[in-house]
Formats: structure tokens, sequence, C-alpha cells
């Protein structure tokens, strides 16, 4: 009788014992999901700023995401500086919050107005290191500049706008986007038509500038060109992904598959499927990840041993309809590791 | 006893109430503690918030300071401007200062810096101005300006992105405080449940034995005393309160047995008192019948004496004075006490009777010791003695001697008749001492009483069974009466006194 009213009152005890332990540790749980600052936060010992033209671009956004990732292993944190800011600010005063803000390190896709270079000089000046990517700020004192050879890519271009045969009139308009003082599309433009003299081929060659007022001005632009019969090329030839999504949403629109021929810029999933279809004739792939990784290279070089090598170029692939399916497979593995 | 106290009563019941108050108290107390907790924390919410508001102030101040400082180049401001500052570096100490992964705190460093770069451009353009480098001042201005603006555009960022966090927090928290009221509210209910348990079965445990003995008492009440107090080894008053009544039981048992005993004994004595009632009423009964009216009789008899006086006749008037002396003894004695003087007189007129009627044939002779003359015995109880010597003894031959005598040895004393007649059988004898011989028909000539009456009286009234002894003799028989020489108490006399 005694033991079994010992037994009861264990039993009881720990059935409120398990009541109250059991809502703490509900509440502490709860309570904890708040607790967002002390959740797997990583500490670096370098702080790089990352600073581009068109953050929201596709190409640009896998720039960013693979120097972070190549950055995680060289205790460098890049940060996409400004993109929590309020407001939209300019390159230039991005540069200068940075500079201020006395990071260590800064990538920028530059350009060459004299505002710039003074500002990476100011930078370089208080022992931050600055690397271009894509487009040099040429005379400035940056550490080192990361791009594809723009002559090599504008041959690039023009070698398959060359190999796009048969056209009746050989209209070619290459869209190219506005940049201050930037000479990569020029050298690019260039490159094309040497390309297209050297292959011996008769074309017209023509340059359309976008972006020169403001944003979406690019799509109306295309728009704009398509529509009109007597401008419209045979060629199109887009030096950015959001002009490439552009023009292949147009040519199905107006219903112009066949009559206009894109050559385009990256790879999103909508690119490749105009290749797949065969909208796209072909588009030229810069990679991104090779990009974000010699930048984070050239950084840490730096940072660490006070020298890197003053020019890093970056490959680019061309990807037809042959071998885009390759690609595709290529890609999934890739995302698979 | 020790061990009685350790168990008592109050102790067990003082040990249920503080075990259910001590649980009550300590859930209010864990529910309390975990409530203040949680809404400390609610509190606490928006303090990232109230802390940039507070930068952005302190900031602005600065500006305002360093604006007017340029302008007026006012020492009070340039004082007020130094507080500020100093605020200002204060305040930024709780800025993070590292490189984290985390875009909030990686945001801290930048306005740390950001400020750092901020203030000294502040105090490059307030020394200009002090030793007045005009175009330095306003360069460093322009410049101090231009950060103070991103400041205060990156702080704004900072509060935008801490107040989103710090609504969803405040509203986890707000869920949280429910999952609190609501856990608590089960607590106190398992608490209220088990509590309720714990109380009823330990107030049962306590109540139960009260029961048992409420429920043994009230057989007992009932009327059956064989019932026993049940005994629950719980320790308490209760036990012993149930052993005590079981010893009281026992003893009410054993007094009840003595009782009935005692009454056993009284019923048969009152029993024996009633035989003897009985038996003086059934004597006088016979007498009753045998003389319709004695007084009747024995007037008439006085009359008859008077009569034969007159007329001379001597003889006849002795013989009806005799026989009126017998009558009225009779109807005066039977059932009073008489002395052994009167018993003797009326056994002198009726020898005297019968020797008239049988014309002289009984010899009668008595010696008596005649200091116990006035003994007080009983009436009518030698007539009746002397009446079967006469009948059974005597009257079969012709005439007979018949011997009475009065004796004693101190403690007892002896009334003896002694008659040589035929004698009687042994058996008889003993049958009639012992009251079962049965007498075959009514003697026509008997004087009433018989000797089974005459037994039966002398035992009830001496209340002793040796009084009459037949001693059959080698001629005749000798009937003894052995009564006590003490007089007996008076109170006696009254009880049997019918």
């Amino acid at each position: 009788m005694q033991m079994k009213r010992f037994y009861i009152l264990v039993a009881a005890v720990i059935l409120i014992v398990g009541v109250l332990v059991g809502s703490y540790i509900a509440q502490d749980r709860l309570v904890k999901k708040t607790d967002t600052s002390g959740s797997k936060e990583e500490t670096y010992t370098y702080h790089v700023a990352m600073l581009v033209n068109d953050r929201r671009d596709v190409f640009w956004q896998s720039v960013y995401q693979y120097a972070k990732e190549a950055g995680r292993n060289q205790d460098i944190y890049v940060e996409d500086f400004g993109a929590r800011m309020g407001e939209k600010y300019s390159r230039e005063e991005l540069l200068e919050m940075a500079i201020a803000a006395e990071v260590d390190g800064i990538i920028i896709e530059a350009n060459n107005s004299p505002e710039m270079v003074a500002l990476i000089d100011e930078a370089t000046a208080k022992d931050i290191t600055v690397i271009t990517v894509s487009s040099d700020a040429t005379g400035s004192k940056r550490q080192s500049f990361v791009s594809v050879n723009d002559y090599a890519l504008g041959e690039m271009y023009g070698n398959q706008v060359a190999a796009l045969k048969g056209s009746a009139t050989g209209k070619v308009t290459v869209l190219l986007a506005a940049d201050g003082g930037n000479t990569g599309p020029d050298v690019i433009f260039s490159g094309i038509n040497k390309a297209i003299e050297a292959s011996g081929e008769k074309f017209q060659l023509n340059s359309l500038m976008a972006g020169e007022t403001g944003e979406f001005e690019s799509e109306e632009k295309i728009r704009q060109l398509l529509r009109d019969g007597d401008t419209r090329p045979d060629v199109l030839v887009c030096l950015s992904a959001v002009d490439t999504i552009s023009a292949y949403q147009c040519v199905v629109d107006y219903n112009l598959v066949g009559k206009v021929k894109i050559v385009g810029s990256y790879d999103t999933p909508r690119i490749l499927e105009g290749v797949e279809k065969g909208i796209i004739q072909s588009t030229i792939v810069v990679s991104a990840q090779e990009m974000g990784n010699k930048a984070i290279q050239g950084m840490s070089d730096y940072l660490t041993k006070e020298y890197t090598s003053e020019y890093m170029s970056v490959e680019s692939k061309l990807i037809t309809r042959e071998n885009v399916t390759d690609y595709l497979k290529e890609q999934e593995e890739q995302g698979e590791k | 006893m020790k061990n009685n106290k350790a168990n008592s009563i109050w102790k067990k019941l003082t040990q249920v109430f503080l075990v259910v108050l001590i649980v009550v108290f300590l859930i209010n107390a864990f529910i309390y503690y975990n409530l203040n907790n949680t809404i400390s924390q609610v509190d606490n919410v928006y303090s990232s918030n109230i802390q940039l508001n507070d930068l952005s102030e302190n900031l602005q101040s600065i500006q305002d300071q360093l604006y007017e400082y340029l302008s007026t180049q006012s020492s009070d401001v340039l004082e007020s401007y130094y507080t500020y500052e100093q605020d200002y570096r204060i305040k930024m100490r709780d800025l993070n200062q590292k490189v984290v992964s985390d875009n909030y705190l990686l945001m801290e460093k930048n306005i740390y810096f950001l400020s750092q770069t901020y203030l000294e451009y502040a105090n490059e353009a307030i020394n200009a101005k002090r030793g007045r480098d005009v175009s330095k001042y306003k360069d460093a201005y322009e410049k101090s300006d231009k950060l103070y603006d991103y400041l205060q555009a990156g702080i704004d960022s900072m509060n935008t992105t801490s107040f989103l966090e710090n609504a969803h927090n405040y509203s986890v928290l707000r869920e949280s405080l429910k999952v609190i009221m609501i856990s608590s509210i089960v607590a106190l209910c398992v608490v209220m449940a088990l509590s309720t348990v714990w109380v009823i079965s330990m107030t049962r445990s306590i109540t139960k034995p009260l029961v048992k003995l409420a429920d043994a008492a009230r057989e007992i009440a009932a009327g059956n005393i064989e019932v026993d107090f049940p005994i629950v080894e719980t320790g308490d008053e209760i036990t012993a309160v149930a052993k005590a009544c079981n010893k009281m039981i026992e003893s009410i048992r054993s007094h009840i047995e003595e009782t009935r005993a005692n009454m056993e004994r009284e019923s048969r004595l009152k029993e024996n008192e009633l035989t003897m009632k009985s038996d003086l009423k059934e004597a006088q009964l016979k007498y009753l019948q045998a003389q319709i009216n004695p007084h009747f009789l024995f007037n008439s008899l006085n009359a008859g004496a008077q009569l034969a006086m007159m007329e001379g006749a001597e003889k006849a008037c002795m013989f009806i004075e005799n026989m009126a002396d017998f009558f009225r003894y009779n109807v005066r004695k039977l059932g009073h006490d008489s002395t052994l003087r009167e018993e003797l007189q009326l056994i002198d007129s009726y020898i005297y009777i019968l020797n008239v009627r049988f014309s002289g044939e009984i010899k009668y002779q008595k010696q008596v010791d005649e200091r116990y003359l006035d003994t007080v015995m009983p009436g009518m109880i030698l007539q009746p003695i002397v009446e079967n010597a006469v009948n059974h003894g005597l009257r079969g031959g012709e005439g007979g001697d018949l011997l009475l005598s009065v004796y004693s040895d101190r403690e007892e004393l002896r009334i003896s008749v002694r008659d040589n007649g035929c004698g009687v059988d042994k058996d008889i004898a003993a049958q009639i001492m012992a009251g079962a011989y049965e007498n075959s028909g009514e003697q026509k000539d008997s004087a009433g009483v018989g000797l089974d009456n005459v037994i039966s009286r002398l035992r009830s009234y001496y209340n002793k069974e040796e009084v009459f002894v037949i001693t059959p003799l080698e001629q005749g028989t000798e009937v003894t009466i052995i009564i006590p020489t003490e007089k007996r108490a008076k109170i006696n006399d009254e009880n049997i006194d019918l």
C-alpha cells in the first residue's frame, strides 16, 4: 500500500515536471527563432565590397555569388555593397561610401570617367585594394583588371555573324549598352567589324546604343527596331543577357522567327531555351564563375602578398543548338556538386 | 506513544495540505518566472530601433552644430559639438566592427567606419575653420556633408531592416506568450487534478477506518455484542480508539455473562419461594374442601357443648369442646406460624376425639422437653403426622401405642412420633421423604393435609432438605421432624404469610 502510494506520487511529480519542462522547451524554441543574430555567422578577416553597374543583371548576380563562394575559402567576405541601402546610389557614390567605410578591398565594374579614376586612386591611397572587372578604369592605380578580352570577344561575335550566311540584305545591328566612358563595347564592336571583314562576306554593320536615357530603354529600342521593316536587321547581336531575352521575346511576338537571327550573350535558362528552339542562333557565355574566382584570387593575392598580376583574362564559350544539350548536362552536374 | 504521534491524523492532514500548497506555489512561481522572462524579451524587441534612432539623432545634432560653428564660430556651439561627438563615439562602440557574414552586422561595421571617417572630416573642417583656412574647411565640410547623407541613409536602411526583423520577432514572442498561457493553464489543470486525487485518496485513507469503526459501533448498538471493532494498523488515533473499544466490548461481555449467572441464581430462588406458596395454597384449599365452614361448624359445636353441659352430659360436653378446639385451631393457624405448645394441644384434642371415636384404644404418651414449648414453627405440621401414624400404624390392629417425644441436641430440635403399628416399607418411606409417593385415592377420614404437603412446607420454611425423617422400626414406625432451635427471622414470616 505504502509502495503503491509512493509510485503514484513519483508518477505525479514526473507528470508535472514533464508538462513544465515541455512548455519551457516549446517556449524556448519559439524565442530562439527570434534570435537571428546568433545564427551561423562566420567571421572573416577581409571585407571586400563589390560594385557593379546593374546588380540585378543575371550575369552579375552569378559573378557575385561565385566571388562570395570563392572568398569564403580565402577568408574574404564579399559584400554586394549598397544592396541593402534604401536609396539608390550611383557606382561612384557607392565607391566613395566604401572608401569611407574603410573596407579592405573593392571589386568594381569601372569605367574611364575621371571621377571614377580619381576615386580609385583615393582608395588605393588609403591602402584599399581595387580590382576592376569586366571594364577597366584606364589610367587609375587599380591593382588588377579581370575581364574577357573584349577584342577577342568581338571577333567571336563577328565570326558567328559571318557564319550566318544567306541573309538577304545582310543587315547586322549590334546592341551596345550605354556606359559612359566605357571602352569595352567599342572594342567589341571593332572586333566584330574586323572579323566580318576578314570573312569576306558582305554585311551592313550598324550599332545601336541602348540604356542612355534610363531603365527599360533597351527593350523599347529593340521593339522599335524590329517592328519597323526598313530598319529591321537580319542579324541582331546582343551583348547583355537582358537584351538577348528581350530580343528573343520580340522575335517570337512579331512572328519574325527565321527572319531575324539573334546572336546573344549569357546562359540563363530562357536564353538556353531559345537556343534549343533555334530562335537564338548562338549565345556567347562569359564564365561568371571564372570572373568571380579570378577577381577573388587577385584580391587574395594582393591582400596577403601585396602582389597580383595586373591583368587576368576570363574565357568565353560559344553555345549553339548543337552543343546546348551537352552544356545543360554539364551545368546540371555542376549544380549537383 | 511516540509512534502514534509520528502518524497522527493531524500530521497526515498537514502533510496533504502542505504538499498541495507547495506544488501549487511552485507551479505559480514557475509560470510567473516564465511570463516575466518573455515579457521582458518583448520589452526589448524594439531596443535596436531605439538605439539606431538615437544614433541618427545624435549624428544630426553633430552635423547641425558643425554647420552652426562653421557659420558663426561660436565657442558655445563648439563645446556642444564636442559633447555630441563624445556621445556619438560612445554609442558607436556598440556597433559591430568585425567582418562577419551577417548582412545586418556588416552594415553596422560599415556605419562604424563611415562614422569614423565622417568625424575625421568634421574635425578637419573645424580645425581648418579655426586656422582660417577657408578652402580647406569648405572642402572638408563638403565631404563630411556627403558622408553625413550616406550615414543617415545607411542608418535608415538598417533601421528599416531591423524594424522588419523586430516586428517579426515581436509577433513570434506574442505567439510564445500564447504558448506559455496555454501551457500554464494545462499545467495548472494537471496539478489541480492530481491534487484533487491526492487529497481524496489521503482523506479516504484517513476516514476509511473511521467508517469501519462507525459501522461496527452501529451493529453493536443494534444489539450484536459479538462484533469486534476492526483494527486497521494506520498507526494513528483511530487505531488507538479501535483497540480501546475492543477492550471495552470485551469487559462489557464478561459483565453481561456475570449478570446472567446472577439472574439465573436469583430466579431459581424465586421459583423455590413460589413452590412454597403454592403448597400452602394447596393445603388451605384442602381444608376449605374438607370443612365447608369451620366457623359455623365450631360455633355449632360450642352450642352443642353448652347443651350437653346443661343436660349434665359431661363426657359429651368434653368431647364437643375438644372438637371445637380442633377446628378452631385449624381455622386460626393454617398459613400462620404456630408454637410447639399449640401444636401439642391440637394433638391432645385430636387424640381425645379419636379415643372417643375408637373407644380408648390409642395409648398416647408424650415426653416433652418443656424448654422448647415456645419454639415457633409452621402450623398444622404435627397433626397430619399423628393422623398418618394412627391411620396406617394403629388402626389396622386392635389398639396401639403412640409416643410423641420432643428433645434437642443444642442445634436441632427433634419432634418424634413413634407408633407400634404394622410399620412401613423402606422403599415407600424413601419415596415419601423424596416427596414422590403417589397416594392412591383421597383418604375419606383425613383431616385434610397430606404428608407430602407437610414435608414440602417444612423444607420451604427452613430452606433445608433434612427436616423430615421416616424410620421403620422393628415394630412400627418413627417419624422425626428436625428443625433448627433458633427462631427464624420475622421477615421470612411475613414473606410466607398469605
